[in-house]
């Protein structure tokens, strides 16, 4: 009986001296984060940067050993820029983790190499064809001594709206009817070549042309789409207009696409067949909008717009991948085109930004 | 990043293409201006607008690959058309 208070305060003492200097568990390690390369140029990396479990510890971003990012409650999945890069040199990317100051669970690195710089040196030749009253809309190159061009080419002997350079001298001809306008060219190789009036296509095949009518006594479509053309290859083609038409063409058959506008889509252009963007005009009230079809949407997405002035920019909805290429601005020249457009209506000098649409979380 | 390249736009005629990240090319609507982006920085052109220095060529059509770039579009002196083609 004696001995019980002894062992009572002795537990007691024990159990506070334990609370305060037992060896206690180890944190759980958290999840190593993912790095992944989104685009690259000579000069930046723009990296996609994934932390499983956010809240469980910080992340830090290196480049070899040199620190790019670091934060202390990393995003879920964020977009990091690496910028002022040399061209032409391979990188290697990785994250760690961050608990009680201490660096653990490592990524994958990922190596990257920068792309080179390409020649700012061009020899120039001017060409002048027609007298007055010609000018020419749209241009492809199939190789420096195989280029077409469309427009309207007045000449004494009568009009044209077809002329191809073919290393020696430009050939003029006629497509279609007298009076028939050209708008847009795009041109795989001598033997597949695709022009469009303002509504309907004509293909060379190396023999021939063909019209292709977008009416529902012609191929089926009943859409006015011949102001842009594009397609990264013979069997999946663009065709855009008035209205905000669309058609895709598969190398078979000609489709009309939703386009979610009723606007006039002027151009298009693109990188890829996930990566198509257009520029659509609206005359009341006055404005342009840029739209982006990443192929995995069964619609386009309007992805800024702007009035003169100021740049009203959209906020996207979409998935991550969408606002990714978004912000990356695909190949950059679509970053130029937006903040041209976007300055462009006074007639004023003005920058050529390569600009972000939105500032990268983390960037 | 930003380059002020100072030449004066003529709204709706502005294009831009390029041949991949690191070969792209911006031109102005009118007066013969061009840039290249080559992956790192933009630099105007100047020998284009060196064959125009009336500034009357207006922009309509451009197309770039890797050897050759090419503008069509017309003069606003004579109103004939006209194509620029740069190679390298």
């Amino acid at each position: 009986m004696k001995r019980q208070p002894k062992l009572f305060i002795f537990s007691i003492v024990f159990v506070i001296w334990c609370l305060q200097s037992c060896p206690t568990a180890p944190d759980s390690i958290p999840e190593p984060g993912t790095v992944s390369i989104v685009y690259t140029n000579a000069a930046e990396v723009w990296l996609r940067v994934q932390a499983p479990d956010s809240t469980a510890a910080g992340l830090r971003v290196y480049r070899g050993e040199h620190l790019v990012a670091d934060y202390a409650t990393p995003p879920a999945d964020t977009v990091v820029i690496d910028t002022g890069l040399t061209p032409r040199t391979t990188y290697i990317y990785s994250t760690m983790r961050v608990q009680s100051g201490a660096e653990t669970a490592a990524s994958e690195p990922v190596p990257v190499t920068t792309l080179p710089t390409t020649s700012h040196h061009f020899t120039w030749t001017v060409d002048t064809l027609g007298t007055a009253g010609s000018y020419l809309r749209d241009v492809a190159i199939v190789d420096e001594d195989d280029i077409w061009a469309v427009g309207n080419i007045e000449t004494d002997s009568g009009r044209y709206n077809l002329a191809k350079w073919n290393g020696q001298r430009w050939l003029i001809e006629q497509i279609g009817p007298v009076g028939n306008n050209l708008y847009g060219i795009l041109a795989f190789t001598p033997n597949d070549v695709w022009v469009t009036n303002f509504c309907s296509p004509y293909h060379w095949d190396g023999r021939e042309w063909t019209y292709f009518r977008f009416s529902s006594a012609g191929v089926g479509v009943d859409a006015c789409a011949g102001s842009g053309i594009w397609g990264p290859n013979p069997m999946d083609i663009y065709f855009a207009g008035d209205k905000g038409n669309i058609v895709h063409y598969d190398g078979n058959t000609f489709k009309q696409m939703a386009s979610e506008t009723t606007d006039w889509i002027i151009d298009l252009f693109g990188t890829g067949p996930t990566d198509v963007w257009a520029v659509t005009y609206a005359e009341y009230p006055h404005s342009n909008t840029v739209r982006h079809w990443n192929g995995k949407l069964d619609r386009t997405v309007a992805v800024q717009i702007w009035d003169f002035p100021p740049v009203r920019t959209d906020t996207t909805g979409g998935t991550l991948d969408q606002r990714i290429r978004d912000r990356r601005c695909n190949f950059s020249w679509l970053c130029v085109g937006i903040h041209l457009g976007a300055r462009g209506a006074d007639g004023s000098a003005h920058d050529v930004q390569r600009s972000r649409l939105a500032s990268p979380a983390g960037g | 990043m930003s380059s002020d390249l100072g030449w004066p736009v003529r709204r709706g005629a502005e294009r831009i293409r390029g041949a991949g990240p690191n070969d792209v090319v911006v031109v102005s609507g009118t007066g013969s201006h061009a840039a290249h982006w080559n992956g790192a920085t933009w630099v105007a052109l100047p020998g284009l607008a060196a064959l125009d220095p009336g500034a009357t060529f207006f922009t309509m059509g451009l197309a770039v690959t890797p050897e050759t770039v090419a503008l069509a579009g017309l003069s606003d002196a004579t109103g004939q058309a006209i194509i620029y083609r740069g190679t390298r």
